[in-house]
């Protein structure tokens, strides 16, 4: 029997923090309100088995940030820059020196290529996984992933 | 890997954790989702109502797949042998598991059960990785909304790991439990705790103590009521109060010696309770703390609970005191057992006595069986009894005989092997005295009384089971082959349930070395070298023992600090932990370099003051 899925709850509980931290990753201005809206969208649909509805949280993270960011890179035509996302006290100490440059080049790589090494690295899925969340082929997961660990080489 | 790939990862990673979940996230998700969508009521309405009575009730797929499954969980194909442990969230059992996905990821899975006969799987991401980063990480927990009194949470950790502490927002710390199943290829970690204190984050220590890793556990759920607006005046029914709340939903909030025990929605925009999706519900259950409550259709103005047995219960019933539709009730016993294990019957009456409602809770059919039978399951007297193979507190597996009555936990008890001409006595069950025996007894008898017991030979299983009529005191009992020929004879007391088997499950593990376990109703205190007490289960403030450089114990009183205090005057303070077996139990231990046989160990509350003193 293949297992029950869990309840949405312990859904939240296991993978909420998670989510926060994958939007604030790919740029996010306010991470909790991708991750909160990824759950209540998630409410209701039965997915098929528990990978594909972590994935589709995922792939709603990645969708709603791409938005969000969209809808800011409009903004600030017409408006001054967004204030800084909040984060904790402990940020400036924790991304001290020695990340700080690393993290600029990566700020600057292409939407894609940021997001294909941040799916890669940080939640450590697999090309099929990326591919789901990202919404294109494997194929392109690796390209986007090589082509960006080339760029921050170059940057660095 | 490379340089730049093991930087990048790092980089994540720090800035990862600087995107912190804020405390009303659940919350605003409820809100999100109440808002939003008319899906939910729909939901809601094909659940078990036991369900709903344990969490606000978000489930994917309604906990449909309710038939029993034995053995190790199949999807994904687990690594190593299922942990299997008490929830004390929900007082069923659980598996924690590894498993490996189809990609070949390894991931910790886990498999809870409900009162009401839905069960749930989940697995994490990718442990693997995740144990490449951190010693230990956090991966899930039992929480429920309402609470219950006990919090499981659980995670996995590297081999290295020898200690695990949960630290709560005012500093509070306890010490979890780590776990070795057999061929499994990390450890697991599982710590219960109050549902009064928050943790915060999780240290994870070698054995020299040294701290390997601190993981926040990044995820607070705050009481309902912490979030909405009093929307009128609480109502004590018994020992519970229940009061109304916009959150903004109308919601009705129970609460017993302050903590939230049942919630149920009444009004979400123009939703009543006598149309979520569509169907009329008469009555809606919350079982918690022993405490039977819930709320009813309009105009009941009694509630019976008709237990399995017949006995009905009745409850104190308040017609509607807001004027929301329903009919609050609250059981003016609590109930002991497990209702939903037994199965039960709620019926609703009018002020003229007439009939208004009936709703049927058949008995629950787990979803799978922690304690899979090897062979047929025998009957005796009310009892089932069968075979299994049970997991020993220090991780060895022994074959055991398991035995349940209506309402009650299923015990196993382990038992050395035993060949073909011996016999083991086991605890007793009810007024007869039950064992195993090899194959070579075919009959039993007791010497003194005379009284001739019965074998079983179960189909299938490695033994058989011999149970004589015993009335209790000194007895011997012989089992004899086809020939009448002796083939082995057991006897004396009735077995204690310290000494007849030894201990099952995880045991505690406390400061110094010590550990604890429990089964049957028997705590056995554990120090580094071996077993250096045995002090059988006792209604009292607080029981302790003592080895060389440390002194461990429990207390059944909630006891907030623990001192020792020596002819001397010096004073040592104690680590506490929650006992993860659900009793309600606070353990203690301490490190000690001094004679501890004159010592005074002194129990305080919350507020300082000596609440006992041993």
């Amino acid at each position: 029997m293949a297992p029950a899925a869990p309840t949405f709850a312990e859904l939240f509980a296991a993978q909420y923090q998670s989510l926060v931290r994958l939007a604030g990753l790919l740029g996010a201005d306010d991470p909790e309100d991708i991750a909160q809206e990824a759950f209540a969208r998630l409410h209701g649909r039965r997915l098929r088995d528990d990978a594909a509805t972590l994935g589709y949280l995922r792939a709603t993270v990645c969708n709603l940030t791409r938005n969000r960011l969209r809808h800011l890179r409009l903004s600030r035509l017409r408006r001054p820059e967004p204030p800084e996302p909040a984060r904790s006290s402990e940020h400036a100490v924790i991304v001290a020196e020695e990340h700080r440059e690393l993290l600029a080049a990566l700020d600057t790589l292409p939407r894609r290529q940021r997001e294909a090494l941040i799916l890669r690295y940080w939640l450590d899925l697999s090309e099929r996984e990326i591919a789901d969340a990202m919404g294109v082929s494997p194929g392109s997961v690796k390209t986007h992933a090589s082509r960006g660990l080339a760029a921050l080489r170059g940057k660095l | 890997m490379n340089d730049l790939e093991e930087r990048l990862r790092a980089a994540l990673d720090a800035r990862a954790m600087t995107f912190e979940a804020g405390p009303t996230a659940w919350i605003e998700v409820q809100r999100r989702v109440r808002r939003g969508r008319w899906v939910w009521p729909v939901v809601l309405a094909a659940l078990p109502v036991a369900l709903v009575a344990l969490l606000v009730p978000f489930l994917l797929n309604g906990g449909q797949d309710r038939q029993t499954t034995m053995g190790p969980p199949k999807d994904p194909k687990p690594v190593g042998e299922a942990l299997v442990i008490d929830n004390p969230t929900e007082d069923r059992p659980m598996r924690l598991w590894y498993g490996k996905n189809d990609a070949g990821l390894l991931a910790l899975c886990r498999d809870v059960q409900y009162a009401g006969s839905a069960s749930s799987s989940m697995c994490g991401e990718n442990a693997g990785a995740k144990a490449m980063r951190n010693a230990g990480w956090f991966e899930g927990t039992t929480q429920s909304v309402p609470l219950r009194e006990t919090i499981l949470d659980y995670g996995g950790a590297r081999q290295e790991v020898a200690t695990v502490t949960a630290v709560t927002a005012k500093g509070a710390r306890f010490t979890g439990t780590l776990h070795q199943p057999s061929g499994a290829p990390m450890k697991i970690w599982t710590v219960a705790y109050p549902s009064t204190d928050q943790v915060t984050s999780y240290e994870f220590a070698d054995a020299g103590g040294r701290v390997l890793s601190q993981r926040l556990r990044g995820i607070t759920m705050l009481p309902e009521s912490a979030q909405g607006k009093p929307a009128g005046a609480a109502v004590k029914l018994g020992d519970l109060s229940v009061r109304p709340y916009d959150t903004p939903d109308r919601n009705l909030i129970w609460t017993l010696e302050g903590r939230e025990v049942g919630l149920h929605l009444v009004r979400v925009d123009n939703l009543t309770l006598d149309d979520l999706g569509g169907k009329p519900m008469a009555v809606q259950l919350r079982v918690n703390s022993g405490h039977w409550f819930g709320i009813a259709r309009r105009g009941t103005a009694k509630v019976e609970l008709v237990r399995k047995d017949g006995k009905a219960l009745t409850a104190a019933v308040k017609p509607d005191p807001w004027k929301v539709g329903v009919s609050l009730f609250a059981g003016e016993r609590a109930v002991t057992g497990d209702l939903y294990l037994e199965g039960f019957t709620l019926v609703g009456y009018d002020e003229a006595g007439r009939q208004l409602w009936r709703d049927d809770h058949p008995a629950d059919k787990p979803a799978w069986d922690p304690h899979p039978p090897i062979g047929e399951v025998v009957t005796i007297g009310e009892a089932k009894v069968w075979f299994s193979k049970v997991t020993l507190a220090d991780g060895r597996t022994w074959d055991g005989l398991c035995r349940s009555t209506p309402g009650t936990k299923t015990t196993c008890d382990a038992f050395e092997p035993v060949g073909p001409g011996d016999a083991r006595r086991l605890l007793d069950l009810g007024k007869s005295a039950i064992g195993v025996a090899g194959s070579e007894a075919t009959q039993v008898e007791a010497v003194k009384s005379g009284a001739r017991g019965t074998m079983y030979a179960p189909a299938g299983a490695p033994l058989k089971i011999w149970a004589v009529p015993y009335p209790g005191g000194s007895e011997q009992f012989v089992l004899s082959d086809a020939r009448g020929d002796t083939v082995a004879s057991v006897g004396g007391d009735a077995p204690d349930a310290c000494t007849v088997s030894p201990p099952v499950g995880p045991a505690a593990a406390l400061e110094g070395g010590a550990s604890i376990t429990h089964q049957n109703g028997c705590m056995i205190i554990w120090g580094a070298g071996g077993r250096f007490a045995v002090e059988p289960h006792r209604i009292e403030d607080a029981t302790y023992s003592h080895g060389q450089n440390v002194l461990a114990g429990w207390t059944v009183k909630k006891t907030a600090k623990v001192e020792l205090v020596y002819p001397d005057g010096a004073r040592l303070t104690a680590t506490l932990r929650s006992d993860p077996w659900g009793l309600g139990f606070t353990l203690f231990s301490a490190r000690t370099t001094k004679d501890n046989l004159d010592v005074h160990v002194v129990g305080y509350d919350q507020a300082g003051k000596e609440i006992w003193r041993r």
